[in-house]
């Protein structure tokens, strides 16, 4: 037995699938692909599938890693070709490599965001507010959290969780890579830094589309 | 794909992937090149939809035609309606994300009818007058099918075809018809006159209703040469029919989330209440190898764990005996799950529960119907009180903890007493556990009963039946509610006023469409879903329409009374189920169809075969 990491892509439609989904997807893939996985003992035997970094409803990736158990000695290659002929549209198969680093390596996610607006000024006008916000340092998101059984909101200070963050305004678009922290220490959802945005610049954005573009370590080295 | 101001909205409803498609097996075609556009229509949510066999095997069926792209079309939830209609979005498929209004054949599968004012929402959703007689072009053309086609009468109105019977064999037929008349460029006319003529083709625009003064049915008319009896449609030989080798396989956890593979049609039981029992007659099996190899291509396709065998009642196959084995061959070392729904006691045999072990333990369910022998015999659900306890007592012994029992209130003839009974069945169920020496120890039980409220179906031998008015029903659940001693017992029940209106539209006539467009216009939809069904505005639409429903759901029918649905054929004969009737109300039990033919009438449909007979 041995562990593998399979890499995935979550594109267009694809990207409406919750992360609770997204297991039983994944689940019926590997039994699809009559892959030789682990299975988990007990009362109802699954295989085992864990994904490192949930990734939120609506969010797009290029590249997703999902670790599982493979018993004998298929090779990641017949691992990768057999997964991607029975994938559902817009979940790819990038590639399948033996696992390096441990998923709690992960510390910052790289995003891109693509914003369309109506005019080419609204669209300049959000690009030079945004990058002014962000550089100021002050922006403060509230973040609705659990303290045992009660719903608390709490006051997120946003400078922490930006470790990158450029905007470049193409006519009537704005074009967004931002680096945030990511993984179980500290963690800043794209969407949150989005609307916070949104909310203190006043703008209209037509269409969204925020795509994770890959995960990194705390050297920024990274993760695979 | 998606418009923009589509993508805008999905994000802010409840489970978007509800209305995004792109699923597993999901079928895209290129539009230019088929010559027939379908939308398939389940007018409720896409969960419930999405675990319908039906569906998922017409659609199969109608892309595995060069000619023809069929996409799949739910009701959007309350959230997204009112989204789509803010932005101007008209309903689409979710294969194309095309609007439904620029397709040729807009397919409605009716299950039940508290979903009528679910269609309407669509076709308006749509962008489509919801009556026939408004929308004049050919196409898109407006069908529907499904069980509640037998008395489809108080929905005629919006149809412009309705398919009595099952549908593998006229929905080709359907298709090869209107490719035809739209390439000569027939009229909507036209085209209706000559599907008329096709066996399982109910034209409502060609039946003309009059009515007495006590608002019967005077007569149906037949006009243009239409069949004066619409005779449903079945399949002679489920071996050789169409079969999917796949299932569009969801994301969104739905109902019935398994590869689910019929067994046979029909019933042998001929219970009295039971409108599938009667319908879908003859008796036809499937051959136990043909089952076995589309579990498994079916499993293959879509890498569902969990099988589930379908049937009115799974135990009555028989091939059961030949068909397990040679499914846990295989399913044992796939790990995938068997699942035996419908599952009667009577003939639960040592060997049947040993194999039973092996398969994955769910609940035990019993459907006794009624709490006492008298009334069981009434309705002709031959079951006994020692039948139950005896299985119940093998299934404790096999490690069961857990019993469901499905009883039904308001059946006719039934009185306080056998609500009574079900009290005391229920508690003998309980008491069965701590008599039990080989229960698991420690461990206690848990009996969940559920008491569905008795609505009178058009083709069984109750079709004449007054139905219990809601005040009587509710007193009924008050009183067994008060008759349960302990708390291993837990009661579930029906919302009687959905079971009134259930009753109301299953024997309605056609002046009811008035009701259920002025009800759908007043807001209601989903009417089926408790947190959503608004009887208050139900009661104001029948009050304005100067219609009374007690009329149709809680008034005694002579046997010689016109019904509405008396120019519908299901091959059962009306002079059986008149005498069904009447033995029921002796408390005359009929036996199965494997003991001995009763002479349904049904085999006039299918050549004088009935797989019941040999
Ligand atoms: S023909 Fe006879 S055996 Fe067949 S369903 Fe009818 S009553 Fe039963």
């Amino acid at each position: 037995m041995r562990s593998i990491r399979v890499w995935f892509t979550k594109k267009d439609t694809a990207k409406y699938t919750s992360h609770l989904d997204m297991n039983r997807c994944m689940l019926r893939a590997v039994n699809r692909a009559g892959l030789p996985v682990w299975y988990t003992e007990g009362f109802n035997p699954h295989p085992y599938i864990t994904f490192a970094l949930p990734l939120s409803l609506g969010i797009e990736s290029e590249g997703e890693p999902m670790d599982m158990r493979i018993e004998g000695d298929m090779e990641n290659d017949e691992v990768k070709s057999r997964l991607a002929s029975v994938m559902p549209r817009g979940m790819d198969i990038t590639a399948v490599t033996d696992v390096t680093d441990n998923a709690k390596t992960i510390c910052y996610a790289e995003y891109g965001m693509d914003l369309e607006f109506n005019t080419a000024n609204e669209a300049a006008d959000f690009c030079e507010k945004a990058k002014a916000l962000v550089q100021e340092g002050s922006l403060k998101a509230e973040k609705i959290g659990k303290q045992g059984r009660y719903k608390v909101t709490k006051q997120v200070v946003l400078k922490d969780l930006i470790v990158g963050f450029t905007a470049e305004c193409v006519q009537d678009r704005v074009v967004i890579t931002t680096v945030l922290s990511a993984g179980s220490s500290a963690n800043l959802n794209p969407n949150l830094l989005l609307d916070t945005l949104i909310k203190e610049t006043g703008a209209r954005v037509a269409v969204i589309k925020i795509t994770r573009k890959r995960l990194l370590k705390a050297d920024f080295g990274v993760f695979s | 794909m998606f418009s923009k101001e589509l993508e805008k909205i999905l994000l802010t409803v409840q489970k978007p992937g509800r209305y995004t498609g792109g699923e597993l097996n999901s079928v895209v075609k290129n539009k230019d090149d088929v010559a027939i556009r379908y939308a398939f229509c389940f007018p409720d949510t896409y969960e419930i939809g999405m675990s319908h066999l039906g569906m998922k095997i017409l659609y199969s069926l109608a892309n595995a035609r060069e000619d023809t792209w069929c996409e799949r079309v739910f009701a959007p939830w309350v959230d997204m309606e009112e989204k789509m209609r803010q932005q101007g979005i008209p309903l689409y498929a979710l294969e194309s994300g095309d609007a439904i209004a620029d397709f040729d054949l807009i397919g409605f599968t009716l299950q039940y009818e508290l979903s009528y004012t679910n269609v309407l929402n669509m076709l308006d959703l749509a962008g489509l007058p919801v009556k026939a007689q408004d929308r004049t072009a050919l196409t898109p053309l407006v069908i529907g099918g499904g069980s509640c086609v037998c008395n489809s009468e108080p929905i005629a109105a919006f149809f412009d075809i309705l398919l009595p019977g099952e549908g593998e064999e006229v929905s080709e037929d359907m298709i090869d018809l209107l490719k035809e008349h739209k390439q000569k460029g027939s009229s909507k006319a036209d085209f209706l006159l000559a599907a008329s003529q096709i066996q399982g083709v109910y034209v409502p625009s060609l039946y003309d209703v009059s009515y007495n003064e006590d608002n019967t049915v005077a007569a149906v008319t037949p006009l243009q040469n239409a069949p004066a009896k619409v005779a449903k449609r079945l399949v002679s030989d489920l071996d050789m029919m169409f079969a999917p080798d796949s299932f569009v396989v969801p994301f969104l956890e739905v109902v019935h989330d398994r590869v689910t593979v019929e067994i046979f049609r029909g019933c042998i039981r001929g219970c009295r209440f039971c409108q599938a029992g009667f319908i879908y007659r003859p008796i036809r099996e499937k051959s136990p190898a043909t089952v076995n190899a589309q579990c498994q291509a079916l499993c293959e396709s879509t890498g569902y764990d969990e099988v589930s065998l379908c049937s009115l009642s799974t135990s009555d196959y028989t091939g059961i005996s030949e068909l397990l084995p040679s499914l846990l061959d295989w399913t044992v070392d796939d790990k995938v799950n068997i699942a035996l729904p419908s599952l009667r006691v009577d003939n639960f045999s040592d060997e049947l529960m040993e194999q039973l072990t092996k398969v994955r333990r769910s609940g035990l369910t019993f459907a006794p119907e009624a709490g006492t022998q008298r009334l069981r015999d009434a309705i002709n659900k031959n079951v006994t009180e020692e039948e139950v306890l005896n299985t119940v007592r093998k299934a404790y012994g096999g490690g069961w903890m857990a019993v469901k029992l499905y009883f039904m209130i308001g059946l006719p003839t039934e009185t306080f007493e056998d609500i009574d009974g079900i009290a005391d069945l229920a508690q003998k169920v309980v008491d069965e556990y701590y008599n039990n020496p080989d229960r698991a120890k420690g461990k206690s039980v848990a009996v969940a009963v559920s008491v569905a409220s008795f609505v009178p179906k058009p083709f069984t031998p109750f079709q004449w039946e007054a139905q219990d008015t809601v005040e009587l029903i509710e007193e009924k659940q008050r009183y067994l509610r008060d008759h349960i001693k302990t708390r291993k017992i837990n009661v579930s029940r029906h919302n009687a006023q959905t079971s009134f209106l259930e009753g109301v539209f299953a024997r309605g006539d056609r002046r009811l469409a008035q009701v259920i467009e002025l009800a759908w216009r007043k807001g209601c939809r989903f009417d089926g879903w408790d947190d959503q069904m608004r009887i208050d505005l139900w009661l104001e639409a029948f009050e304005e329409c100067g219609i009374a429903p007690e009329f149709y759901a809680n008034r005694k029918r002579p046997f010689d009374e016109i019904l509405p649905w008396d120019h519908m054929d299901y091959g059962v004969s009306k002079t059986f189920l008149i005498g069904e009737n009447k033995k029921a109300h002796a408390s005359d039990t009929t036996p199965n169809c494997r003991e001995n033919c009763s002479g349904c009438g049904v085999t006039r449909l299918n050549g004088g075969v009935c797989d019941a007979l040999n």
